[in-house]
């Protein structure tokens, strides 16, 4: 009904390419995130969605309708802003209701939905205040308040949550999702906190250089990334990546102090590998002497030790329970062969056995 | 001695006494009156720094008070006395005041006040703001501000006689070199107009030279206005849907209203004060005086210091209140 389609989307400005022939689809109803380092194109994205940056070439789809030349105003978006942007010189009830004023809508239908939009966040005591007498985490709840009360069929979020402190964002993060829920519309939103990423989407897009690395939910995308931007990018601490090759049938890889048999083909013989694994999927071994402590950091439930090996590659390791490892320490490591992901060195594609 | 030369030397002495006066008064306090050691050193300090403040305002509340503060009291006292031959005076208390109301020259001047003070602020707030906003996102859009910013560096008496050639009238079979007579035959009109002589529409002329300059000092500061808006409260308003116009009336202005206030009140203050323009144009005929004009006509032409001295009251009452408003929005616009 009101998903959005894109397909082979442009942006350019003058001569700079910025996004490069996006294709991506969004279904009904669907959470999806768009994340990626800055610069990444992935806020460009949103605002052409929302018809705020022209869209170079491709089309445009929301639902059934070709929205690529169309007005913003007429798309059937709203959006939330970082910075909230509302009205700061009209009451929170005025900012909600302006959507459906400028489009001639009658008084008593624009008091009723703001009364409805109100209700959905809890905002009655705030409704004659200016933004001005607000908190940053109220701010953001009138801003999609403004969105709701325009009925929109696709919300968008430019990073809502960047400019509010970490308590609050996880509050809000807990009640943007309660909110899909309540709604059901179609959302996008973007970010470049993969916490939120992970947690809020149905549907993760990751974003490179204007080009999709790749789309899939969440822990699709942590069990099985397609390459190694995608696999050091979600999943934190970042996946650690040492230097191998393939010898004789096996992956050696003298960073990890390992070799893993039958787990690539002859035709990358003598090739150069990168090897992946996960913080969480390595376990420090005590008795071994492979690897020197060089520092740890301890969060209470969790600790990070950082590993030296005999190549000078850094690992990150993740200890659980009471035994932690000390710095200095020599020890060794152990990791289960099927948590091993493998990269060509040259294309950084995955090689999947 | 020559007169550059005189010039530089008073510069000399001017600056370098200031300097002197804030460098040797400050080492003063430290070194002297209260020094920093010692069993009292940071009693010194703190008496010290609360001495600071007046020590450095001092010689600028003494310049405002003998040239501001006390000709005010002068005036006023001055608008309440006769002068006497044999430089003697004598107290007539309002009799300055009902004699100048009953003028008809002055309630001319008054009433003309008030048309300049509605339509000078309004008008030059108006292209000001126009202006800043259609240069504002053209490429040649600094060269346009620099234009219209230009007037700004011409002084009222040099855009007088500016505006006086431009009214200008010559005999009709000789050419005319100003060029709104000039334009007024091309299009039809029957003979040269004398511009400036014609009641009530001249006032408008003359005001045109004030707008004229304002304008610029309106654009610039409602330029900087209209970019202090965050976009993102523009971007809000185009996906909800507000036109251009809404855009600018319901999104745009009320945000920087503060500063059309004190841009406003401060072009008023300006326009109540003008002489320059009438004095060097009509100088107060044809039913164009103004208030300041009729003042310095009274005090230094017809000598009459007690007529005088009440019209400045006069125009130091209508000034204050605008000008307490405006000191009052500037401020809360900095906050």
């Amino acid at each position: 009904m009101s998903g959005v389609t894109l397909n082979k989307v442009i942006k350019r400005y003058g001569d700079v390419q910025v996004i490069h022939g996006v294709d991506l689809e969004i279904a009904d109803g669907e959470f999806c995130v768009f994340v990626g380092p800055s610069g990444c194109g992935k806020s460009t994205l949103l605002r052409m969605v929302a018809g705020l940056e022209e869209t170079t070439e491709g089309a445009m789809h929301i639902g059934d309708r070709d929205v690529t030349r169309m007005d913003p105003s007429q798309r059937g978006v709203a959006m939330v802003f970082q910075t909230y942007a509302l009205y700061p010189h009209m009451t929170v009830k005025d900012n909600m209701g302006f959507g459906l004023k400028m489009n001639g809508h009658p008084k008593s239908e624009i008091e009723e939905k703001v009364a409805e939009a109100t209700r959905i966040l809890k905002l009655e005591p705030y409704l004659d205040r200016k933004p001005a007498a607000l908190s940053g985490g109220q701010r953001q709840r009138v801003s999609i308040g403004r969105a709701i009360v325009r009925g929109p069929e696709v919300f968008l979020f430019d990073e809502p949550l960047s400019n509010l402190d970490a308590e609050l964002r996880v509050e809000m993060r807990v009640e943007i999702a309660r909110l899909h829920k309540e709604i059901g519309a179609t959302m996008i939103y973007v970010t470049h906190d993969q916490v939120e990423a992970m947690t809020l989407a149905d549907k993760i897009v990751v974003l490179r250089l204007g080009v999709i690395e790749q789309v899939g939910a969440p822990m699709d995308l942590y069990r099985d990334p397609d390459n190694k931007f995608v696999a050091g990018f979600i999943g934190s601490p970042a996946m650690n990546f040492v230097n191998g090759s393939a010898k004789d049938g096996a992956v050696v890889a003298p960073g990890l102090a390992a070799s893993y048999e039958g787990m690539i083909n002859a035709a990358y013989e003598g090739k150069a590998l990168s090897v992946g694994a996960r913080p969480e999927h390595i376990t420090i071994n005590p008795a071994g002497d492979t690897h020197t402590v060089e520092m740890t950091e301890s969060l209470g439930g969790v600790s990070f030790a950082y590993l030296a090996g005999a190549t000078g590659e850094r690992i990150v390791v993740e200890e659980r329970g009471d035994v932690r490892s000390e710095e200095g320490a020599k020890v060794g490591i152990e990791i289960d062969a099927s948590r091993i992901y493998l990269f060509d060195a040259e294309t950084e594609m995955r090689i999947r056995t | 001695m020559n007169p550059a030369l005189q010039g530089l030397i008073t510069i000399i002495i001017g600056v370098g006494g200031c300097v002197g006066y804030f460098y040797g008064a400050n080492l003063f306090l430290d070194k002297v009156l209260f020094r920093a050691e010692g069993p009292n050193a940071g009693r010194n300090i703190n008496r010290a720094n609360q001495i600071r403040p007046w020590l450095f305002l001092m010689p600028a509340l003494l310049a405002l008070g003998i040239y501001l503060a006390y000709p005010v009291f002068a005036t006023l006292r001055l608008s309440f006395l006769e002068r006497l031959p044999g430089n003697q005076y004598a107290f007539v208390g309002f009799d300055n005041y009902t004699q100048m109301f009953a003028e008809p020259k002055f309630m001319e001047a008054l009433r003309n006040n008030v048309l300049w003070l509605v339509i000078v602020p309004a008008a030059a707030t108006g292209f000001g703001l126009l202006a800043a906003q259609l240069t504002d996102r053209l490429r040649w859009g600094n060269i346009a501000k620099s234009i219209i910013f230009m007037p700004m560096a011409i002084s009222f008496v040099g855009a007088a006689v500016i505006f006086k050639l431009i009214y200008e009238a010559r005999p009709e079979d000789v050419a005319q070199i100003g060029i709104l007579n000039h334009l007024y035959l091309t299009f039809g009109g029957a003979e040269p107009q004398q511009w400036l002589q014609i009641p009530f529409w001249n006032s408008f002329f003359l005001m045109a030279v004030l707008i004229w300059i304002q304008t610029g000092f309106a654009m610039v500061i409602l330029s900087a206005a209209l970019r202090g808006i965050p976009e993102e409260t523009v971007e809000a308003a185009i996906i909800d849907g507000a036109n251009p116009f809404q855009i600018f009336f319901k999104i745009k202005i009320p945000q920087i209203m503060s500063t059309i206030v004190v841009v406003w009140t401060t072009i008023t203050i300006a326009t109540l004060k003008v002489f320059d323009i009438v004095f060097a144009m009509t100088n107060g005929q044809w039913e164009t005086q103004v208030l300041a004009n009729y003042m310095y006509d009274k005090l230094f032409r017809a000598n009459d210091w007690g007529m005088g001295s009440a019209s400045a009251m006069i125009i130091m009452l209508m000034v204050t209140p605008i000008l307490v408003w405006n000191v009052y929005n500037a401020r809360k616009e900095m906050q």
